[in-house]
Order: C-alpha cells, then sequence, then structure tokens
C-alpha cells in the first residue's frame, strides 16, 4: 500500500513538472522574480525594479540570431522604441538564454554585440536558461511587458511580421507600455513570438 | 541543355539554379551536391504548363545535412519559405502546396515542424486568358528561407522563370507527397469532451501537425504523436477547435502518408450544476 501511495505521489509530482515545463505565462500572471547580471557586471533585480514604481520590459534576445540582427542591427526597433518610453518609469532589459557553446553565449560575444549594436539597455546573461525556462522564453526577441505590480501585461512578439528581414506594421510591445501607461485595455495582451529557438542547455 | 546561375550571395550561403533545360537536365542541375554549413540550401524551380494553360511551379529546396527548412504551420520559431512575385497584368499565384514536415523539438519544449534534406513544392500560376502555349513570359521574384541547424541563417534571392522546362515525372512525385483528404477508411475521429480521439492503422505512429488557425491545444508536444491521438483542445466560449491541420501516418515497411484534418469547432454542452 504504502509503494502504491508512493507511485502515485510520483506520478501526480511527474504530472506536475510536466506541466509545468510547457506552462505558457498568460497576462495577469505573477512574473516570476530573476536576479542576473548584465554584460558589464552589474546586478539587475526584477523586484528592485518594481518597488521603484518601474514598468519592466524584458526582451529574449541572441546577437547571432537573424531576428535580432533585424531589429538591433538593420534597424533599431527595441532601443527606438525604449526611447519612446524611457522617461516613463520603463525599464527596458534583454535577457541571452543562451547556453555555453552555442549560438549567441558567452560574455565577450554579447559585450561585442551591445556595442556594435549601440544598445541603450543592458544585456542580462542567463547563460543556465533559468529565467527563460521560468517565462516559458520560446524564441529570440521574445518579449514580455510586466506591470510594476509584479503582472505580465504583455506575453509575445514584438511586431506583426515574422519575417527575419520585414518590419511589422504594428509594435505589440508599445502598443501595450502604452496601455500600462496610460491605463486603458490592452488590445492584444498575448500574441505568437516569433523568432529563433533560444538556445538553452540540453 | 543550359544551366545558368541566377544569383549568388555574397555570403556564399543561398544558391539558386534556374535550370533553362528540359527533362533529365534538371537532374543534372541538381546532382552538383555541394552543400555544407556555408552552404546550406539550394532553391531550384522548374515550371511545366498545365492542361488547363496555367503553369506549375516546382521549388525544390535541398538541404545540408543537420539543417532544416521550417514547415507553414503552427511552430514555436522559424520561418517558412515564402516567395514573392512579380507577375504578368491579369496573372496571380496560388497557394504554395507543401508536404507534411516532421517534428522537432528543441530544449525549452520549443516545437517546431521542419523539413530535413529536401523540400518540394509546388504552386499554380493562374495565366491571363490570352496567353497561349509558346508565347513569350516572365515569372520573376524573390524566394526567401531561413535554415537553422543551432543557429539559424536567413537566405533570400531573385529569381526569373521565362520557359517552361521541368520534368512531368518531378512534378508527379511531388504531387504524391502532398496531404490527401481526410479518409474515414484511413483515419478515424470522435470528440471526447474537449479531446479528439484520432486512431489509425493499427500499430502506426501518428503524428499531429497543427494549422495556425487550428483550435488552442492544451500540450501538443505530449498530445501530438502516439498511436493513438488524445488532442486535448482549450475551450473557449464553450467551444472546442476548430482543427485544423494534417495527420501523419508513419509505419514499418510503408511511406510515410499525410492527410489534412478540417474538422469544425463543437459545442460542448454545459456543465450540470450538480446536486
Amino acid at each position: 500500500m504504502v509503494n502504491f501511495r508512493l507511485a502515485i505521489k510520483v506520478m501526480f509530482l511527474l504530472l506536475l513538472v510536466a506541466n509545468f515545463a510547457v506552462a505558457e505565462l498568460a497576462p495577469g500572471d505573477e512574473a516570476p522574480a530573476f536576479t542576473l547580471t548584465d554584460t558589464e557586471g552589474n546586478k539587475h533585480t526584477l523586484q528592485k525594479y518594481l518597488d521603484d514604481g518601474k514598468t519592466v520590459v524584458v526582451e529574449w534576445f541572441n546577437p547571432d540570431c537573424p531576428f535580432i540582427k533585424k531589429h538591433h542591427k538593420d534597424a533599431h526597433t527595441m532601443d527606438d522604441s525604449f526611447a519612446m518610453v524611457s522617461e516613463d518609469d520603463v525599464v527596458w532589459l534583454a535577457i541571452n538564454s543562451s547556453a555555453p557553446g552555442r549560438e549567441g553565449a558567452g560574455l565577450e560575444r554579447n559585450q561585442k554585440a551591445h556595442e556594435a549594436y549601440e544598445m541603450t539597455f543592458p544585456i542580462l546573461m542567463d547563460a543556465e536558461g533559468t529565467v527563460g525556462r521560468a517565462y516559458g522564453a520560446k524564441t529570440t526577441p521574445h518579449m514580455f511587458v510586466i506591470t510594476s505590480d509584479g503582472k505580465v501585461a504583455y506575453n509575445g512578439a514584438i511586431d506583426d511580421n515574422p519575417s527575419p528581414k520585414k518590419m511589422g506594421e504594428t509594435n505589440y510591445v508599445l502598443a501595450a507600455l502604452h496601455g500600462v501607461l496610460s491605463g486603458e485595455e490592452i488590445a492584444e495582451p498575448a500574441t505568437r513570438p516569433y523568432g529563433c529557438s533560444v538556445k538553452y542547455s540540453k | 541543355v543550359e544551366c545558368f546561375k541566377l544569383s549568388y550571395m555574397k555570403t556564399k550561403t543561398i544558391i539558386l539554379l534556374a535550370c533553362i533545360c528540359t527533362g533529365l537536365a534538371l537532374t543534372s542541375c541538381s546532382e552538383t551536391s555541394d552543400l555544407d554549413d556555408e552552404t546550406q540550401v539550394r532553391a531550384v524551380v522548374t515550371a511545366m504548363q498545365s492542361p488547363d494553360g496555367s503553369i506549375a511551379l516546382h521549388w525544390r529546396f535541398e538541404i545540408a545535412d543537420g539543417w532544416h527548412l521550417y514547415g507553414p504551420g503552427r511552430n514555436d520559431s522559424g520561418f517558412p519559405p515564402t516567395v514573392e512575385f512579380e507577375l504578368p497584368a491579369g496573372w496571380s499565384a496560388g497557394e504554395l502546396q507543401w508536404p507534411a514536415p516532421v517534428r522537432h523539438l528543441s530544449e525549452g519544449d520549443i516545437l517546431d515542424h521542419v523539413y530535413y534534406r529536401e523540400l518540394v513544392l509546388l504552386q499554380e500560376i493562374a495565366v491571363d486568358e490570352k496567353f497561349e502555349p509558346g508565347d513569350e513570359f516572365a515569372i520573376a521574384g524573390e524566394v526567401s528561407w531561413l535554415a537553422c541547424k543551432g543557429l539559424c541563417v536567413p537566405g533570400d534571392v531573385e529569381f526569373l522563370v521565362n520557359e517552361v522546362y521541368g520534368a512531368k515525372s518531378d512534378f508527379e512525385s511531388a504531387q504524391v507527397n502532398l496531404p490527401a483528404p481526410w479518409d474515414e477508411e484511413v483515419l478515424q475521429s470522435r470528440w471526447k469532451g474537449a479531446t479528439l480521439q484520432v486512431a489509425g492503422p493499427y500499430g502506426a505512429k501518428l503524428t499531429f501537425v497543427p494549422d495556425n488557425d487550428c483550435g488552442k491545444l492544451v500540450n501538443l508536444i505530449a498530445d501530438g504523436e502516439g498511436t493513438v491521438l488524445n488532442l486535448r483542445f482549450r475551450t473557449e466560449a464553450g467551444t472546442v477547435g476548430p482543427v485544423r491541420g494534417l495527420i501523419t501516418i508513419e509505419m514499418t515497411g510503408a511511406p510515410r502518408r499525410s492527410f489534412r484534418a478540417d474538422i469544425p469547432a463543437v459545442s460542448l454542452p454545459p456543465k450540470s450544476s450538480g446536486g
């Protein structure tokens, strides 16, 4: 009987793990906490930003992904978007969850990319992929907007053109930020992210 | 026989060969297999006049070992090949016709549906009614794709087709690989609440490849393959579905087959309040 109960508990735990592994953050969900270090050695703690009343934009990043190059090199979608809201208590953080040895990984590579792409916000390193998995980040870029009370306000793509080269017409993140900052309802709080797969560790 | 290279990008990642030739010459063009991590994809387009006067295009993407191209359906990442045309006035391009891709699961529960080694697409070009066989024409445009193998490399190149020169057998074999309409003698399905059960031939491995406009699934990674599929759908406004996509069937010793699923959304009876 004890073994049977143990087996049931193990099965239940496995089911929980299986469900957790594919869980997606829905708008209104609590944003997972994190503390990560950027390419300059500075620590960034989500909760600290929230305590300061900031709205936080999180962008999954990989400097060698064509979709990231589209938005950081061919155009400056992310930095231009940040510039439009940077005076509104908005913090923009790029997070790189590439595992060591995989595309776009490594401190040096990301330091160079930060300079080459003239980025105006930090790249946080998440080589173990812990934060990426907690957020269910699938692609680079994959965007999240987090309200100052720690809730996910937006989860999805940066814009409405999933091509690696062509730009979209609707910037979903700016639209979500407008909603958060103005108190208006966000028309599309969740969209399908597009880009390269996040290069997680095995 | 005349084969010529239309374009060769400076990155040396992409080659588009247009083979202005007939019959076997296409094969000789495509046999120059020198693809590797530097040159991941080669695209060859050939054309054939259909009996109804329209022009059929045959797109063949040769893919280097270990690399993949993306399918057109629901993927967590990537981007499927696309073709943009410049067509004569009065002409129009039909949808690309795709064979069934295969599942590709990456770390982080990232599920894509992709093609390895080769992808062949067919496409109909409707012509102006005044167009007669033998008339001069020019179908131009740009084909784009994203090839991935750990890293991803986009490719795009311009093309020009101005003669019909395809081998009929290539078109016929591509046609055979396209998904067939749903066949109840092969696949049986029934709703059990919000779950669609799909059964196929005994012992066969089934895979579900959803379209982008398929209803939301609870867990495609867990439910999307097996000898019997139990596709759990999310209930939205009291309905589940629609079920749109492909069911593929794999059996030992038999070629892989695929069937198109297009099952309308169904309403679920309201849950009783209990007593």
